[in-house]
């Protein structure tokens, strides 16, 4: 090869990184994933259970359930309960509020997936505190067959 | 008016916990795709959806593009009387949406 040549090749190789990021798309790190929505506030293991199957054929409809151990009431009751994705285009799927006058946390729904990642759902008790629980999933064939 | 159905599985003594199975029909534009033209298809999705027992807010959800087409939704909401459950919900498109149940106490 040549230096046109190799210059030709170089150039098409940035064009490509540049035009297909799904291709290289990045796992965010947890740290990076939760700071938008805790702050500098310490987030905890426990009280909250994500269910969701360890591999999933479709990432285009991924059915998990999401159940948080709180009593419920007025003093201790959950506030809010996030889903997250750490390689999704957007990490928030799902925000779901809740106030003393609901029972038991538990929510079931279906969500998209880009490629095999790790998904965390994210709740914040009424103390202000913030519990944690993640699974990972490996998705056969990506909700994302566009360049995002 | 967008198709929906719900399903309410009334509430058991003593919890007075009714589930909610609510199935919207509603693509949830990514806004990442693009259509046969190359043009991109803009973002639609179901934002917000609220639910309502008697009046009062009980449950609110917001929903992104990380949510299935057709989202389903599933939880639980405290009836400790008969009453009626009204759930709500907008997309990005204006288009708003509603259901409705009555819940009644099962002995």
């Amino acid at each position: 090869m040549n230096l046109r040549r190799r210059l030709l090749w170089a150039l098409g190789l940035g064009w490509g990184w540049g035009a297909t990021p799904a291709l290289f798309a990045q796992h965010v790190p947890q740290e990076r994933l939760l700071q938008p929505y805790v702050g500098v506030n310490a987030v905890q293991k426990g009280r909250v259970k994500l269910e969701i199957a360890r591999l999933a054929d479709n990432g285009f409809n991924v059915p998990l359930k999401v159940s948080v151990a709180s009593p419920m009431t007025a003093q201790d009751h959950v506030r809010r309960l996030l889903l997250l994705s750490n390689r999704n285009p957007r990490p928030l799927m799902a925000a779901f509020e809740f106030g003393p006058s609901s029972d038991q946390v538990s929510i079931a729904t279906r969500v998209r997936l880009g490629g095999s990642q790790t998904v965390y759902a994210l709740a914040q008790t009424s103390d202000g505190l913030w519990w944690l629980d993640s699974a990972e999933v490996e998705v056969t064939e990506s909700a994302c067959l566009d360049q995002t | 008016m967008m198709h929906s159905r719900l399903q309410i599985i009334p509430a058991k003594l003593p919890s007075h916990m009714t589930t909610v199975r609510l199935l919207i029909r509603h693509p949830m534009e990514t806004g990442f795709r693009f259509d046969v033209n190359g043009s991109a298809v803009s973002k639609n999705v179901i934002h917000t959806l609220t639910a309502h027992f008697e009046g009062k807010q009980v449950f609110k959800a917001t929903l992104g593009s990380g949510i299935s087409a057709d989202p389903f939704l599933e939880f639980q909401v405290r009836t400790p009387q008969s009453g009626e459950l009204v759930l709500q919900w907008q997309d990005d498109a204006g288009e708003t949406g509603e259901a409705r149940a009555r819940v009644s106490l099962a002995n």
